[in-house]
């Protein structure tokens, strides 16, 4: 199987949230909602993420008005994000495992 | 009303963006805001003196003015932009401010992604490097060839025309060392981001500023003092064609017309030429051109004395005469080596021809003789002018 390197922080959270079309405006509040606050990403921040995801066919723009530029994730970008997802979710499972054995070890 | 603008010499490369952060962060505490930026200078506004903060964003697109309105809403304001096209790519340098106290999030908040985001600079500069290198290379080679390599004739051209290629290579060595500051910046800060480390925004950049303003100065001085003894030299000292009098002593050794016929009536010639050129390769060049008649016959001697920086390079020079007057020369020729000369070349008037030439040289001395007389020898001028050199 075919495997990517780790995704940033930054480019997770913007993979995810376009499962919803949505603009800049849109992506920084819907960032700050799904992280429950905890990511407050820059604008910087978020165009670089958006112009690299653009170039590597990950997400696509949906409705470019001139002005404003509504994205949404690909289907490669959808691939991705669950191999990300199943990624952290492993190393979740391993890190709950081992201090679950390390606990049995110390009793 | 137009406000006027203070103009500051940008001493750092603009990608090197920490330091440029820093450094326009103090100029705002002096009361200095950024109002543009150029190719070399910076330009500000007057202002009441407030603490700021200042990010560089590099992209490779111009952003929208509904991702500018972002920026904005952000809390970052925009103040310029700069556009760098350089082999066909486009590096754009927005810079964004904001109060230092106000509680907004930073431009940049992943150091990963910031990154990434210097991929393309770092590409550009990458090539930019390059290039200039191999350029650089390519001219110096060709210098090289023409000087080492070539026929005679072009290398007596180089060593003694060929100043010019100087400007060119001060030119293209300001240029690397300009190329290889910025590959040195952005690979520090992409060192830096990849590790996981934010931008230190207070960077230092006075160690920078002060090499920049060394190196700069150091160019454009070297730059400027060529391009002055060019614009001289064109305007001076470059006198080819123009008859003016002779001084009363010749600063240059040449037997005269008048020496060589024994003839005191030549001197007072009114058919002659005295020229004193200098070239950027450093060789001074020397010409006298003499005609008179003796009763009917015409008479003409030309002495052209080539005053070179540097010995070694005599021979090529009096080898690349040589090769300049053809065949007729080169076949009629036979040497004719006498004190206090290295070596000398005579052709003898042969076959009805009245023309005969001498080529010598001593030292870092050169000279190209030609004589027209039905009376004397071109051999005869050797003596002559050991005399003016030992006296």
């Amino acid at each position: 199987m075919e495997t990517s390197a780790p995704m940033t922080e930054a480019m997770y959270y913007v993979l995810l949230t376009l499962s919803v079309p949505s603009h800049g405006y849109q992506l920084l509040s819907a960032i700050a909602r799904a992280s429950r606050g905890r990511v407050q990403m820059g604008p910087g921040t978020l165009y670089g993420v958006l112009t690299r995801l653009e170039s590597e066919k990950m997400i696509q723009v949906v409705n470019d008005d001139g002005r404003r530029k509504t994205y949404e994730i690909t289907e490669p970008g959808k691939a991705a994000l669950a191999q990300e997802t199943s990624r952290l979710q492993a190393m979740l499972a391993d890190q709950e495992r081992w201090e679950g054995e390390v606990k049995c070890l110390k009793n | 009303m137009s406000e006027k603008l203070v103009r500051k010499w940008l001493l750092d490369d603009i990608a090197d963006i920490d330091c440029n952060e820093s450094w326009l962060s103090d100029l705002a505490q002096e009361g200095l805001f950024l109002d543009h930026l150029g190719a070399r200078f910076a330009y500000f506004k007057r202002d009441t003196p407030r603490t700021m903060r200042y990010r560089f964003d590099v992209l490779s697109r111009m952003l929208t003015s509904d991702e500018l309105g972002l920026y904005d809403s952000c809390g970052w304001h925009f103040v310029t932009l700069y556009n760098e096209v350089t082999f066909g790519a486009d590096v754009i340098y927005y810079v964004f401010t904001t109060d230092e106290n106000a509680t907004v999030p930073e431009l940049h908040t992943d150091p990963m992604e910031q990154a990434a985001s210097l991929v393309h600079l770092h590409r550009q500069s990458t090539v930019n490097l390059v290039l200039m290198i191999a350029l650089t290379a390519v001219v110096v080679g060709v210098q090289i060839y023409m000087t080492a390599f070539t026929s005679p004739s072009t290398r007596f051209n180089t060593l003694v025309y060929g100043g010019s290629n100087y400007i060119w290579t001060t030119f293209y060595a300001f240029y690397i060392w300009q190329g290889a500051r910025r590959y040195l910046a952005v690979r520090r800060l992409r060192r830096r981001l990849s590790g996981g480390q934010t931008l230190d925004h207070h960077a230092d950049y006075r160690k920078v500023h002060r090499n920049g303003k060394i190196a700069n100065i150091a160019f454009w001085g070297i730059y400027g003092l060529l391009l002055l003894v060019l614009v001289l030299i064109g305007t001076i000292f470059l006198e080819r064609g123009t008859q003016k009098p002779i001084p009363a002593e010749l600063n240059f050794p040449a037997a005269r017309l008048a020496e060589l016929e024994t003839d005191p009536a030549l001197e007072l010639s009114q058919r002659t030429v005295w020229n004193h050129q200098r070239y950027l390769t450093g060789a001074v060049v020397d010409d006298i051109f003499e005609e008179g008649y003796l009763g009917s016959k015409r008479v003409y001697l030309s002495t052209t004395c080539y005053r070179l920086p540097f010995a070694f390079e005599a021979p090529a020079v009096l080898e690349g005469m040589m090769d300049r007057y053809g065949t007729y020369f080169t076949e009629n020729a036979h040497r004719a080596d006498t004190e206090p000369f290295d070596e000398a070349w005579i052709t003898d008037a042969t076959d009805g021809r009245r023309e005969c030439y001498l080529f010598a040289r001593r030292g870092r001395e050169v000279w190209c003789i030609y004589l027209e007389s039905d009376t004397q020898g071109v051999e005869n001028i050797l003596p002559l002018l050991a005399e003016k050199l030992d006296g």
